[in-house]
């Protein structure tokens, strides 16, 4: 916790100096952000060359508006929140609605397998891969941000512009899209 | 982080990426003690976690996007310039057209004349004459010049002339003899009248 208090406040007084002009602290915010904040947007868009333009689109924001971060969150979880902003844009251009509201494509009354019952099914990372992609982008945002970024509920409610309540019950939702989905592969089952 | 009243279960996933703090983390582990199936939940998930940091492994774009990301703030640099080379001195040409304006304006407002009484409008007293056709121009000039007056006005539609004395009209004396004058000199003169 310490390390990364570290961290948040070299990112911070990085954020600073590139509001004051520095093209090197922007260089040097770039070189530590880019791999969160590209695959953020990879894992949502599905599309590198889509992911490599909002990570420059981000960073774009970041060297106009570094002035305007107020240090209320931390500098990663503020890039990331643009970031959520920028795909979620791409995805309502492409017809995908807005993020919020969307449901994954799961049978309501199939019954959610226990821990044990799922735990052999993440041995196949194919597997895996394939139930994250059953989830809607709302759940599989909130996924991602916890265990690919290992964020905070809260510092994902930031990101996702929503309350804290709102991230759990994704997470829950997510946790029985998928124990089900690797139960059905483990199974053989799978469609 | 201050909603540690709930089942402990959503908050497991927040358990295995080490995000919890403080009572809410206290109250996590001391349910986990007693609880085996929040326990096989912890160890599917921190199995999860593993998974996922493999699978949504990629390459990011690195220097290639560094490169790119320079070159358009450059870019969001230059153009920034050209606006302002562009409309600094525009804004500074509006604004001189601007005061410009304003001064034409001000002076071109119609201001009210100071009242001026018509006797009063030249110093001295002022005749309206009138010459006869046959005068001359050295019988005029003579003739001005003995009254000591000047040509200040005229002709008029009907051929009224303005004539200047150089005098104080409170000498009224001097002026109905120099009236009497003119009048004399019916060759020169045919009409005059002090205004």
């Amino acid at each position: 916790m310490q390390a990364e208090l570290q961290s948040s406040d070299k990112n911070g007084i990085l954020l600073a100096r590139i509001a004051d002009g520095s093209e090197a602290a922007l260089q040097e915010f770039y070189k530590s952000h880019q791999a969160r904040v590209y695959g953020f947007a990879l894992k949502r868009l599905n599309n590198p060359a889509d992911a490599a333009d909002v990570l420059n689109d981000v960073m774009l924001e970041v060297w106009r508006d570094a002035g305007r971060f107020e240090g209320r969150s931390s500098p990663l979880t503020w890039v990331l929140g643009i970031a959520y902003h920028k795909v979620s844009d791409i995805l309502r251009r492409r017809g995908h609605g807005a993020p919020s509201g969307e449901l994954d494509k799961e049978p309501l009354d199939e019954k959610t397998p226990t821990a044990i019952e799922v735990l052999a099914g993440l041995e196949d990372a194919e597997q895996v891969r394939r139930c994250l992609g059953q989830l809607s982008d709302a759940h599989r945002v909130v996924v991602h941000l916890a265990f690919f970024h290992d964020l905070s509920y809260p510092e994902i409610a930031v990101i996702v512009d929503c309350p804290v309540g709102t991230v759990k019950t994704r997470m829950f939702h997510a946790k029985q899209v998928l124990k089900r989905c690797l139960k059905r592969r483990s199974d053989g089952t799978a469609g | 982080m201050n909603d540690v009243k709930q089942h402990p279960d959503e908050l497991l996933p927040w358990c295995v990426n080490g995000t919890l703090t403080g009572p809410e983390r206290d109250e996590v582990e001391n349910h986990l003690q007693g609880c085996d199936r929040c326990r096989q939940e912890v160890e599917l998930l921190a199995k999860l976690r593993t998974k996922i940091k493999t699978v949504e492994r990629f390459e990011a774009p690195g220097k290639f996007g560094l490169k790119r990301l320079l070159r358009d703030v450059k870019k969001t640099k230059t153009d920034k310039a050209r606006t302002w080379t562009w409309w600094q001195p525009a804004l500074a040409a509006a604004a001189m057209v601007i005061v410009l304006q304003g001064i034409l304006l001000v002076n071109m407002w119609p201001r009210p004349e100071p009242f001026t009484p018509a006797g009063a409008r030249y110093d001295g007293v002022v005749l309206q004459v009138t010459f006869a056709p046959g005068a001359t121009e050295l019988g005029i000039r003579k003739t001005l010049n003995e009254i000591n007056g000047a040509l200040v006005g005229g002709p008029g539609p009907v051929g009224v002339y303005r004539v200047r004395l150089r005098m104080d009209p409170k000498e009224e004396k001097a002026i109905a003899a120099i009236i009497a004058t003119l009048q004399a000199r019916a060759n020169i003169v045919t009409h005059v009248v002090q205004e």
